[in-house]
């Protein structure tokens, strides 16, 4: 066996995997349809310039989502061969390293936390100008920003790390990144507090949860700077200063604007208001509960008390500080009852809120809500940044004094060409990991370059991708000869492409088939679980079943789908356009 | 649904008389990038409950010194869940849903640019989520990996 086996002998870990994977890939294909929707699908008028900044900031998310997920699914699916095919790309004592496996996680991890505040980012930016009664302060600041943020994010993993110890220069590098990144994300919260200044501020719950989100971002922001000086990192690495720190970015940050746009967006896909009395009180429990539950824990990881152990001897106020934090759970549990009556209320017999209830200016309030099937009987004239006030104020319109105005139409993008680019751009990411691991085995010492050399022959690799290279250029070709109408060269170059594509496909078969053989029984046994360990099958839980039958059901309505003539979910999967 | 501002406004369209299975048809099939964004909201929500869950038995776990409530292998198993939980399950997908939702809408368009491409995104989450879960039942003992460390 080997020791990753040992290490968690359960399957329940390669159910996580699984899972991990399957995730990963379904949100590669969001990422991919959202960067082609803004680039390709906008209204006549609705410049890049002119875009919402919810959009903008998700826009820029997609490629943070593209680049960074891969480098998740390459480290999962190495942990999946570790675990069934017996390698030992992170195995210490077989000539692994662990340390790789969390260069990768966190070459994903870091990115990753800003693949999830960027678009919270982009719902605080909607929010707090429409409850301010004003325009955002500083537009190309704010969404100028968020490139910076989305460049810098993949430099500044290594901050996860200094306790490995990365050696002084690599410190110092990811130190300074770190450093750095707190100011386009400082660049927004000022932006924020600008775009207040001077506003006619309405306190619905929405515009509440807005302002907690700055108060409680900023603490989790500073917290965060503060590991970016390496020799406070090593004074707090692995204690409750880090959970409480993440908490306050993913909690009291990321979720803190997921309700400001949930009570900001729900009339519009319910058609109805929520309930501002209970948002009210949902509001306060969710601020104290949370900063009861983690503000103290701060104060626990600066006295020593590690993270990710079960449990704590009682050292002079520890039980008190964790009693505190374990109430503020509870109040949270009660917040989060009160947001689910409060949604329950609503969808059964919530005020009715019309069309645009807050006057806000972005198109999404100039349909109906629910907006109808296609979105909008006719799409609003798109002049500024705020159509529905152009249309409201037409003494006072946006575009007679917004620079955007000058801007003429962009260039025009084909989403078939785009998305391919994308695709390639997301799947190099994916390669790129797994050539750097095999770069870092071969170039390190004793067990894990020879099994780096043994595993894999780079010049008959290397030979088989040039000739699968060598079939695009060849298809073509073909394409080319195709486009003048020569149908001779067509077919001669199309059967070289399917030679080609053939001989790649037959090396692989080899070299896999030389992977087998090496390492017997053992590498078999993914293949042949069902033959060699039936005893594995019946033992499915109860979740893998909800999934089966999910299938089931799919399949059942793809049959019936054929026999009524309908779109059954076979199509929806296999014609992806 | 009987109240006046209802019959007043009228906006919100009755949902059409419908059998559980047509309804489920309709979920199941849908392309419309406003069902699959409330799609994976719910997905979202129903994870919220569980990570929910989750944090409060860290929390009942920890509010001794020297607590015995969880075993060590079973407290190991139970704050991996959660984050993964709501990082996989909670933050990525409710913030999918709402992009999904409200980008067309935003700029203007009638769907996204690849609306079958878009179905097929939700799917995998969902059926990831399920295959998530599995990891809890009692007969596959836990993953005893850190969800930041190998």
């Amino acid at each position: 066996m080997s020791e990753s086996i040992h290490y968690s002998s359960s399957s329940g870990i390669d159910y996580w995997i699984v899972a991990l994977l399957t995730l990963g890939i379904g949100t590669v294909a969001s990422g991919l349809n959202i960067i082609v929707t803004v680039l390709t699908q906008r209204a006549p008028g609705m410049t890049m310039r002119r875009l919402p900044l919810f959009v903008w900031m998700t826009f820029v998310d997609g490629f943070l989502i593209v680049m960074a997920l891969p480098v998740l699914n390459a480290a999962i699916v190495m942990l999946l061969i570790d675990r069934q095919l017996h390698a030992h790309f992170f195995t210490p004592a077989e000539g692994g390293s662990a340390i790789v496996w969390q260069h990768f996680f966190w070459t994903f991890g870091h990115p990753e936390v800003y693949i999830m505040a960027l678009p919270a980012f982009g719902i605080i930016s909607e929010v707090i100008p429409v409850f301010s009664r004003k325009p955002i302060f500083g537009y190309d600041f704010v969404a100028g920003s968020t490139l910076a943020i989305a460049l810098l994010s993949f430099g500044v993993w290594g901050h996860h790390m200094f306790a490995t110890g990365l050696g002084v220069p690599f410190d110092a590098v990811f130190a300074i990144g770190s450093m750095v990144i707190a100011i386009p994300t400082g660049v927004k919260v000022f932006n924020w507090i600008a775009t207040m200044w001077g506003g006619r501020i309405q306190f619905t719950t929405a515009m509440k949860f807005a302002f907690a989100f700055i108060a409680e971002f900023v603490i989790g922001g500073l917290s965060g700077v503060l590991f970016a000086v390496v020799p406070i990192d090593w004074q707090v690495t692995d204690s409750y200063f880090v959970v409480a720190h993440i908490h306050y970015v993913l909690f009291g940050g990321t979720l803190f604007a997921v309700f400001a746009g949930l009570y900001y967006w729900f009339p519009k896909m319910s058609g109805r208001l929520l309930s501002e009395r209970l948002g009210t009180w949902h509001f306060w429990l969710t601020v104290i509960g949370f900063n009861l539950t983690f503000l103290v824990q701060h104060v626990l990881g600066a006295m020593g008390m590690p993270r990710r152990v079960y449990t704590y001897p009682n050292e002079p106020g520890w039980e008190l500080l964790n009693q505190i934090s374990t109430c503020g759970a509870v109040i949270m549990a009660a917040s989060a009852i009160v947001l689910a009556v409060n949604l329950a209320r609503s969808l059964r017999s919530g005020e009715c809120a019309g069309d645009n209830p807050w006057q806000a200016w972005t198109l999404e309030w100039g349909t109906s809500s629910p907006p109808p099937e296609e979105n909008f009987t006719e799409v609003p004239e798109v002049r500024s940044r705020r159509p529905l006030w152009d249309i409201a104020h037409p003494d006072r319109p946006d575009w007679k004094h917004d620079k955007s105005a000058l801007q003429t139409d962009e260039r025009h993008f084909c989403k078939d060409t785009l998305i391919a680019k994308m695709f390639v751009l997301s799947e190099s990411f994916f390669f790129l990991a797994l050539i750097a691991a095999f770069l870092v085995f071969s170039f390190g010492h004793g067990a894990a370059q020879s099994a780096a050399r043994q595993s894999l022959d780079p010049l008959r690799t290397g030979a088989f991708t040039g000739l699968l290279l060598a079939s695009s250029v060849t298809f073509w070709m073909a394409e080319r000869f195709l486009s003048r109408g020569r149908l001779g060269s067509v077919l001669a170059w199309l059967m070289m492409t399917v030679l080609l594509g053939a001989v790649f496909l037959g090396g692989q078969l080899t070299e896999y088939a030389g992977l087998l053989r090496e390492g017997g029984d053992r590498r078999l046994q993914p293949v042949c679980i069902v033959v060699l360990h039936p005893d594995r099958i019946p033992r499915f839980p109860w979740a893998m079943k909800v999934a089966l039958t999910t299938v089931g059901v799919l399949l059942l309505e793809e049959l019936d789908s054929r026999r009524t003539g309908r779109i059954g979910p076979g199509r929806h999967l296999l014609a992806l356009r | 649904m009987s109240s006046p501002a209802t019959e007043q406004f009228g906006a919100i369209p009755a949902r059409p008389s419908s059998t559980a299975l047509s309804a489920l048809y309709a979920w199941t099939s849908t392309l419309d990038h406003k069902k699959i964004g409330i799609l994976y909201l719910w997905t979202a929500l129903a994870f919220f409950a569980i990570g929910g869950v989750e944090a409060m038995l860290i929390r009942l776990q920890l509010s001794f010194a020297n607590n015995s409530l969880l075993a060590p292998e079973t407290y190991n198993q139970i704050f991996t869940m959660h984050g993964a939980t709501m990082i996989f399950l909670v933050v990525m997908p409710v913030l999918i849903g709402i992009a999904n939702y409200f980008i067309p809408l935003m700029i203007g368009a009638r769907d996204m640019a690849f609306p079958r491409l878009n179905a097929m995104g939700y799917w995998p989450c969902h059926l990831g989520a399920c295959c998530s879960t599995s990891v809890f039942s009692p007969e596959e003992r836990p993953p005893l990996g850190l969800a930041m460390r190998h």
